[in-house]
């Protein structure tokens, strides 16, 4: 039981906190429950969980403040749940350093997969980071001979779309906003339009993906960036 | 800017009036008709100014330059602002008195008018809001009896077959994924109709777009069969993508209610001379003849009192007219020859080549 990963559910609402916790327990998840900032931040700093799942929309005060404290002094991912649906809100979170964001209301599916991906990235990253050859799928990654392979047969892929497409994997499983992956791919988001980046990634995507209109790998998050399945 | 062509244009108008009066009553006093009813037409000049400018200042205006005018034309000595006749005076600070009294009284009744009719207008507004209002509250009471009827039903029942429970918990999530797309619907239609603009445009994909949508109509995939037919270049189009998204979702929705099990759905993306046309087809019941002249209006619905849940407040096409529209596009339905029914919509776009150029 050592193994045994915990989270951290920061949410003022009893009936959330109840189905939330109830399909933590059914997936052997242990947890601890915060209602407010306070007690959100101490219950982190007391406990140290594997994972934070926050609400914005606290009693006290913004679940924002519960995020800057957590970046502060660690990286353990973080996925806001909220109700708060303006895209800028979402681009606000992740930017200041949430992974992920689910919008209610939302399927409890859909919850238990990003949790499953936050943590699994978490455990894994260390291990991978030496390993050159990344397989998902039928996708293969060879990040010694650049190499980009579907099915096993290569995939020409402009230096552009390897770059991105590599941001992505490294990545995977949080949701970058256009503004991170035109910093991280041009070095600055002046002067390039996140239009570009768009024509880019459905570029990628179609070169990737078995069935573009219905993706397996990268995700678009309209109007706020994308996210790497997997 | 705005103010000053204001200006010009009332103060053109005013001068218009009072040289058309004054002209008129030349010709007039050349007959020998009496200074008393040169009078007369100058108050009608008055009052006219009134009427075609607004507020006081026109009028007041008007009616100290009428004075002038007269006492230049028709008091003697003739052609100079002297006064030789001490009823002239009497006669003109009469006139100015009735001139004010008339034109303030003019723009007090106008101002009446107006505040009349705006209370009007917002009456009728109030009008439509509760009546909305209203039909909305009783469009949620009917899912919301199901889903306290059906979680009754789960909480009571001491002794209940894994079957049963699990098709009452299926249809209380049923009714609530409804519950809350018309949630989604009534908002969108609040902003469309709080008239601001409420469009955000920026360049979206259009495969990211109908990858969204489709996401989120369930059973889109697994109970029908659906198909996207995508242009081979990338398309790319100015518009908002949330809006859009609603937009899709909202008609494969449609599709989705008036197809059964194992029926094609389908999108088609087409390119044509800097617009793209956007096609979702089925092959279900298709569209009453009698509503579909309609068919966008808002609280449009086919055949009232659906069965099995199928039932729909008649906003999503209002607001995908409205959406369309507001980007600058069209959009159509029709029932396609073999059954089922279509709507197309297209929207301004450019192709681009996948160099990113």
């Amino acid at each position: 039981m050592e193994d045994k990963r915990h989270i951290l559910l920061v949410e003022d609402d009893k009936y959330i906190i109840n189905f939330i916790s109830m399909s933590l327990k059914k997936e052997n998840y242990g947890f601890y429950i915060a209602k407010t900032v306070e007690e959100a931040i101490s219950l982190f700093y007391a406990n140290r969980p594997d994972m934070v799942i926050l609400d914005l929309g606290l009693p006290d005060g913004d679940g924002m403040d519960v995020l800057k404290a957590v970046r502060e002094i660690s990286q353990i991912p973080i996925i806001v749940v909220s109700a708060r649906q303006e895209e800028q809100q979402k681009i606000e979170a992740l930017d200041m350093g949430a992974d992920d964001y689910v919008t209610k209301p939302f399927y409890m599916g859909e919850l238990m997969a990003r949790i499953r991906v936050g943590l699994r990235k978490s455990s894994v990253q260390q291990q991978e980071e030496t390993d050159p050859v990344f397989v998902c799928d039928y996708l293969t990654v060879d990040r010694e001979k650049h190499l980009v392979m579907i099915d096993g047969d290569e995939v020409h892929l402009t230096p552009l779309e390897y770059k991105i497409l590599n941001l992505l994997i490294e990545n995977r499983g949080k949701v970058l906003t256009h503004r991170y992956i035109l910093s991280e791919i041009w070095g600055s988001s002046q002067g390039v339009e996140s239009g570009n980046l768009r024509v880019f990634m459905a570029a990628l995507r179609r070169k990737i993906e078995k069935e573009p209109t219905n993706p397996q790998f990268i995700l678009t998050e309209v109007g706020v960036g994308y996210r790497f399945k997997g | 800017m705005n103010r000053k062509k204001e200006v010009i244009k009332y103060a053109g108008r005013s001068i218009g009036i009072l040289l058309l009066a004054t002209g008129f009553s030349i010709v007039l006093a050349e007959a020998g008709i009496g200074k008393e009813n040169v009078l007369m037409i100058y108050i009608v000049g008055v009052l006219l100014v009134t009427v075609c400018t607004t507020g006081y200042f026109y009028g007041a205006l008007a009616a100290v330059l009428s004075v002038l005018m007269f006492n230049y034309f028709f008091t003697i000595p003739v052609h100079t602002f002297a006064i030789m006749n001490q009823n002239d005076v009497v006669l003109m600070v009469f006139f100015l008195v009735a001139a004010f009294i008339s034109s303030s009284l003019t723009v007090r009744f106008r101002k009446q008018m107006k505040i009349t009719e705006d209370t009007k207008a917002q009456m009728e507004r109030e009008r439509l809001k509760s009546s909305m209002l209203r039909s909305i509250s009783h469009d949620f009471r009917t899912p919301l009896t199901g889903i306290l009827g059906d979680a009754g039903l789960l909480v009571e029942a001491e002794e209940m077959d894994a079957g049963m429970r699990k098709e009452l918990a299926g249809e209380i999530q049923e009714q609530a994924v409804w519950l809350m797309k018309t949630m989604e619907n009534i908002l969108s239609m609040t902003k469309i109709e709080s008239g601001q603009s409420f469009i955000t445009k920026q360049p979206e994909v259009v495969d990211d777009i109908i990858y969204e949508a489709a996401t989120h109509v369930i059973g889109l995939r697994d109970k029908r069969q659906f198909e996207v037919k995508l242009p081979d270049e990338l398309v790319v189009a100015s518009m908002d993508g949330r809006m859009m998204v609603q937009v899709i979702i909202n008609l494969l929705d449609n599709a989705m209610k008036h197809t059964v099990e194992g029926d094609r759905i389908w999108i088609t993306v087409s390119y044509e001379k800097e617009k793209m046309f956007f096609a979702v087809e089925d092959e279900g019941e298709g569209i009453s003849e009698e509503i579909l002249p309609n068919i966008f209006d808002e609280f449009i619905t086919q055949g009232a009192g659906r069965e099995d849940g199928k039932r729909g407040i008649g906003l999503g096409l209002a607001i995908c007219r409205a959406v369309i529209e507001a980007h600058g596009g069209e959009i159509y339905a029709e029932n396609r020859k073999k059954g089922g029914a279509r709507f197309v919509f297209w929207l301004n776009a450019e192709q681009v080549n996948t160099d990113g150029r």
